[in-house]
């Protein structure tokens, strides 16, 4: 008898509360947000003086506390090349001879250290740029010439082997250089100083986009005396020369700034100092629980700045607050997600196109979360690069074209093909979801999970096993050269570490991005370059376009001026302030 | 008795060198390599290499085994490009993600597993033994069968489920709480708690359910024994029956358990750490096992068997003192 | 893991509770020879008696009842999926998704077709990836239990039997490997195994079963191991099976006669024990994305936990995806539990439920 009852009152508790969800949810869109679009056109401005222009409603005090998850991989400026931590780098600590400056939803380009975006001779061939007055280091020290130049030369060094080479490529007579550590103080060919003041390259080849490459971090002043290569963390805390400066640093955790006392406004056209400091807490690992977080508004939490997007179990969270969808930064960024189809395995074109056909581009932004976090592409290039052109040459519905697909594959043989994917994430479930849509059509692939180590060294070489590779890609800087120019060419497919993983090796297409490249007008060749990637989806189809990514996170209540920068990927920090 | 004591030690010693052997083995016999991760994108095999020669990656594993224990005993340097980083004994390794020796690394994370693993002990000891007993002495009752009920869901609830209603319910909806934040006990005693309440809760109630069960079954066991019945018959009251004789009797296994439970959690309760957000050494040692960080993870290993083996040892010491029979067996 | 499984004894102990169990059954074994008419006076044996008060067990019953309904479940799967006429577990129906990846229509897309609706993302159907995932963990549960059971036993009997330095040697590495965290190590040593078997094409999937399997082995046979060995200290001891070695008997004899007939109740209990404990460890590992991943195509009940959890907290949007794996899997443990108390009761009668 004591049984039973024990089971009775067992059952009570271990009745799920089913409260059937009664709304019905017809795929209407639940939340109103207008999409943010990013203006494409750049805009030069050569008469910048600084201060920048005070922030309506901005005050002074409080510290900005950014959530992430993944921990810059470097600190050390001629190293980085991700988004975000190039964005942090410049907007708070280290100036470049040029930098943007975003306002009302457009790019603007002026100089930062310099005191113009470059003036160039000989045909895009020499610049010149002339230094500010009054640039000082976080030590007192005054920024010079020579310091840039160091910057520069140290960007040849195997230590910067993972940041931006462009200038390293285009400074005249620095084939050979090394870095100034490797050759015992040499600074790079190509640069002279013929004062404190003015700085001279000269480039083997002209590049009008010069001014654009130089606002890259491989342009940030060192003192090369206090660098020590033998002592890392002397290369993790760069000498700032904007308003913070770093107070510390506890690799994967936590970094944090403080003021720059050395930081003169008047020389300044793009940065404030607002807030009293900023931290970056990489311990929010759970971007979901970051987002109830902020949602909640609780505490500490008002001064917290989301640095993941809201994943899609948590978008919920938002769309039920409406208090929440105020204080959404949100819009379009600078990549767009494809998959790479490694030419060199899958080598018959009707095979690729038929692939094309076959996705269910639909399945792969149910898995993402939707239109806040990507709408769906059509090409390879997204829409804020210039060049960027709306052409849709497989044209099918977003669940694909099976039938089409199946027409295209007609007495073919296929075989397996090797799809390799990161583990983590929403990749395994892209990766499963791809599988089912090929396999409509007849087409079986094989899943291929690697892990983070490995991935890039097994999909880096020409010679890879894998068929499929999903890619991401985003200019660096406002010109399609860093885009399609990379993408596409000949000379990144052979190369170890590539990023043309659909292994695009056709010469008349390099020909072509060369002079593309080499243009001077670059607004003339923009368009130039759409037509290119046309022609290519048409011919060698090496690419499925997926989505263009959106960006979608949350500040808290006290936090203010912040906006997404959809040319770094992430909330800028430039007119951030603590209401 | 001091031979018994001396002997057990000697074990535990034994117990520790063999983990460190097997530990030891297993992840450096590991195809994952450290310098592949501090590399990232563009590594090729050159400078693989080099940063293996840096780290002392490409000595044989013999002498690398040596290095590690040399390490562990006198303290180690390693050469982190061409400087040298010192690590104090025990050295537990070097974390090459963070530049920074492993203890460095966990020491920021001890304290807060230490926090809730210790506040949660005192908890679910008190709330499932004292439930357990009085459910065992009030056997039938409707207070008993209410009891049976919550430790069986208790103890058959996975630990995270419960987590995440706990947050749900208290902290998004209701908003009694604030979402956990961990304070230092020397900052602020209060915050310290109320910061690890809802922690404490969660792991009390699983464990507190099991507790209850296992304390339950042995006082009635107890309960029934022949002396006990003997005590009563011969007139002695209940309540001295019950607290005195029968309560020591059955409560000394339900002790043993939870002096080995504890050395386990005291190693890491990853799960309840990552849900709450508290980054303890279970998070830090899950985080560590995604980036590929290995000498964190082996560290954490290290430190969480160590913390079992040392409460396996005071726990069969303490036991000797108290029951005659193991002494002499 | 937090939980960690709780051995029926403590520690290095003398077995004390298990032991006291096994005291009981220890009545004439003589009395199976008699004739059928003299046995109903003379009483039942001890598996009969035990068999009786099981079956008197009404909550025992039940949760038996449960456990096999789960069994029959998991091995029909396949029949299931063809009857239910929806394609594989696996299959994405994302036609039936809006572009957030939610399921349209009420309750999360419960419909004739599905019904216990989809799950958000991929909108798998919910019915068939618990039908399978059931077999799935099950699957793999049972199979390493049997195995870890079976070395356990072996291990536990030699340590037990032989005594002297080959106990204490088996002992102490019993120890030894105790004293590993268990989670923190599986999280680790998995991926990396995974990482070994690598070929061109990935690893298959039942390879990666196989590495669950016997991680789960490889830590579960200690328990068994241990309870064993201190069963059969303490039987070895007996009137009887000195008597039987007094009259010349072998080792083996005395083994497979007197020795292991009287030890399968703690090996029953274990054995009911652990099977729960495995399902709620690889659940666990399943949220930290060890283990079977999304895209091996193979439906498991600990991935499916693993996804509902992340969907918890906006479960309205699809209540039986967010609900229905963690109380599956409490369903199970708890009915293995329960049977486990049962069977418990049933096979020690001093302890009057």
């Amino acid at each position: 008898m004591r049984r039973t009852l024990r089971i009775a009152t067992v059952g009570l508790a271990a009745i799920g509360l089913f409260a059937a969800a009664c709304s019905k949810n017809t795929g209407e869109d639940p939340g109103k947000g207008q999409d943010k679009k990013l203006d494409a056109k750049l805009v030069y401005v050569d008469d910048a003086k600084g201060p920048a222009p005070e922030i309506p409603g901005a005050k002074k005090g409080g510290i900005l506390t950014a959530l992430g998850s993944a921990d810059f991989d470097h600190f050390f400026p001629q190293a980085t090349y991700r988004g975000d931590a190039i964005m942090v780098g410049g907007q708070l600590a280290l100036r470049t001879l040029t930098n943007y400056y975003e306002k009302d939803g457009k790019l603007q380009l002026m100089g930062d250290i310099a005191t113009t975006t470059g003036k160039q001779e000989d045909g895009c061939k020499k610049w010149t740029y002339t230094l500010r007055e009054g640039i000082k280091f976080e030590d007192g020290t005054p920024v010079t010439s020579k310091n840039i130049a160091q910057g520069v030369s140290v960007s040849f060094e195997e230590l910067s082997a993972d940041g931006p080479q462009y200038i390293q490529r285009w400074l005249k007579g620095a084939t050979d250089y090394k870095g100034p550590w490797t050759t015992k103080g040499q600074l790079a060919p190509g640069i002279t100083t013929p004062d404190d003041k003015t700085i001279v390259f000269e480039l083997s080849e002209a590049h009008c986009d010069f001014p654009l490459a130089a606002a890259l971090p491989t342009t940030v002043p060192v003192i090369l005396d206090k660098m020590d290569p033998s002592k890392p963390d002397s290369l993790e805390s760069p000498l700032s020369t904007g308003p913070y400066k770093i107070k510390s640093y506890t690799r994967g955790e936590r970094l944090e700034f403080e003021r720059n006392s050395n930081w003169d406004a008047k020389t300044d056209p793009l940065r404030h100092n607002y807030p009293d400091g900023f931290v970056f807490d990489w311990t929010a690992t759970d971007p979901a629980l970051t987002t109830k977080r902020i949602v909640a508004d609780a505490g500490a939490d008002k001064t917290a700045i989301q640095w993941d997007n809201v994943p899609s179990e948590a978008l919920p969270d938002v769309e039920k607050s409406a208090d929440a969808q105020k204080r959404v930064v949100e819009g379009e960024t600078v990549f767009s997600l494809f998959i790479n189809m490694n030419t060199q395995i899958i080598t018959d074109v009707d095979i690729r196109r038929a692939m094309i056909y076959a996705t269910n581009q639909q399945s792969i932004l149910q898995i993402i979360g939707g239109e806040k976090a990507g709408k769906p592409s059509t090409t390879l290039v997204p829409p804020v690069t210039p060049g960027h052109k709306k052409f849709d040459v497989y044209k099918k519905p977003l669940t694909g074209d099976v039938d089409k697909a199946k027409q295209l594959l007609q007495g073919k043989q296929l075989k397996p093909f090797i799809y390799c994917y990161r583990a983590g994430g929403t990749r395994p479930q892209t990766a499963a979801a791809m599988k089912e849509a090929f396999a409509r059509a007849g087409i079986e692939l094989v899943l291929k999970e690697l892990d983070r180590t490995t991935y890039y060294n097994i999909v880096g070489k020409k010679n890879t096993d894998c068929a499929l590779i999903p890619g991401g890609w985003g200019q660096d800087y406002s010109d399609n050269s860093t885009y399609l120019g990379v993408l596409a060419s000949p000379e990144e497919a052979n190369r170890d570490g590539s990023n043309n993983n659909a292994y695009l090796d056709v010469p008349a297409v390099g020909a072509k991005l060369k002079e593309l490249g080499a243009m001077p007008d670059r607004a003339a060749a923009a368009p130039l370059y759409g037509d290119l990637e046309e022609q290519i989806f048409k011919d060698y189809a090496p690419w499925i376009p997926l989505y263009y990514d959106y960006s979608y996170s949350l500040i808290g209540s006290s936090v203010g001026g912040v906006f997404l920068s959809g040319t770094w990927g992430s909330p800028s920090l430039q007119n951030a302030y603590v209401k | 008795m001091l031979r018994f004591i001396i002997k057990r030690v000697l074990v535990a010693l034994l117990t520790l060198a063999a983990i460190d052997v097997i530990t030891f083995g297993v992840f450096f016999a590991v195809p994952s390599s450290p310098a592949a991760v501090m590399c990232s994108k563009n590594c090729d095999e050159a400078r693989l290499a080099r940063v293996n020669a840096a780290l002392g990656l490409d000595k044989p594993k013999l002498d690398q085994f040596i290095d590690f224990n040399k390490g562990l005993v006198f303290g180690r340097d390693f050469k982190v490009g061409d400087k040298a980083d010192h690590c104090p004994a025990p050295c537990l390794g070097y974390s090459f993600r963070t530049s920074e020796a492993v203890t460095k690394v966990l020491g920021r994370g001890l304290p807060i597993t230490v926090s809730i693993v210790i506040g949660a002990f005192i908890l679910w000891m008190i709330v499932g033994v004292s439930l357990g007993v009085y459910s065992a002495l009030h056997r039938g009752t409707f207070a008993d069968k209410i009891a049976i009920g919550l430790s069986l869901v208790g103890a058959s609830m996975p630990v995270y489920f419960f987590a995440l209603i706990l947050l749900g319910i208290f902290v998004f909806s209701l908003k009694f709480f604030e979402f956990p934040h961990f304070v230092s006990i020397t900052e602020n005693p209060l915050l310290w708690a109320k910061g690890l309440i809802l922690p404490w809760l969660a792991l009390t109630f699983v464990q507190a359910a099991g507790y209850a069960r296992y304390s339950r079954s042995q006082m009635l066991e107890t309960l029934s024994e022949d002396y006990i019945r003997t005590a009563r018959a011969i007139g002695l009251p209940k309540r001295t029956v019950h607290m005195k004789h029968a309560l020591r009797a059955a409560i000394t296994p339900v002790i043993t358990l939870a002096g080995l439970d504890l050395g386990v959690f005291l190693g890491g309760v990853a799960i309840t750490e990552t849900i709450f957000g508290m980054h303890g050494i279970g998070w830090q040692s899950v985080n560590a096992v995604f980036d590929l960080n290995l000498p964190v993870v082996m560290g954490t290993v290290l430190i969480a068997a160590f913390f079992v083996v040392v409460s396996n040892t005071v726990v069969d010491v303490l036991y000797a003192f108290i029951d005659p029979r193991v002494k002499l067996s | 893991m937090d939980k960690p499984v709780q051995p029926v004894t403590a520690s290095g102990g003398t077995g004390a509770a298990a032991v006291d169990i096994v005291d009981n059954l220890t009545v004439a074994p003589e009395a199976e020879r008699l004739p059928e008419a003299i046995r109903e006076i003379v009483g039942r044996s001890p598996s009969q008696l035990a068999w009786m008060r099981l079956k008197r067990d009404r909550t025992g019953m039940i949760s038996f009842g449960v456990l096999v309904f789960f069994v029959l479940l998991a091995l029909a799967a396949p029949l299931i999926q063809w009857l239910y006429g929806q394609g594989g577990p696996e299959v994405g129906h994302s036609e039936l998704l809006d572009l957030r990846g939610r399921p349209l229509g009420s309750a999360g897309g419960v419909s004739g077709d599905h019904w216990l609706g989809l799950r958000p993302e991929r909108g798998q159907d919910v019915f068939l990836q618990l039908v399978f995932g059931i077999r799935t963990s099950l699957g793999i549960a049972v199979v390493a239990q049997i195995v870890a059971t079976t070395i356990g036993v072996v291990i536990g009997v030699i340590a037990g039997y032989a005594r002297g330095w080959v106990d204490r040697v088996l002992s102490w590495f019993i120890d030894v490997m105790l004293a590993f965290p268990f989670f923190l190590f599986a999280l680790a040593i998995i991926p990396t195994i995974y990482l070994k078997l690598a070929n061109a094409s990935g690893v298959a999937a039942w390879k990666k079963i196989m590495v669950i399997v016997l991680i789960f082995v490889i830590f579960g046979w200690l328990y068994t191991a241990r309870i064993v060995r201190g069963q059969v200290i303490s039987l070895r001891e007996r009137e009887y099976v000195e008597a039987a070695r007094a009259a010349g008997a072998g080792v083996g004899h005395i083994l497979f006669k007197q020795i292991l007939p009287n030890i399968w109740a703690p090996i029953l209990i274990t054995f009911s024990l652990g099977v729960p404990a495995i399902i709620t460890a690889e659940a666990a590992l399943a949220i930290f994305g060890i283990g079977i991943s999304d895209g091996d195509g193979i439906s498991d009940l600990g991935k499916l936990v693993a996804h509902s959890v992340r969907w918890m907290p906006n479960w309205e949007y699809v209540p039986a995806a967010a609900w229905l794996p963690g109380l599956t899997i409490f369903g199970i443990v708890l009915a293995f539990n329960l049977f486990g108390d049962s069977l418990r009761d049933a096979l020690d009668p001093k302890s009057e439920r």
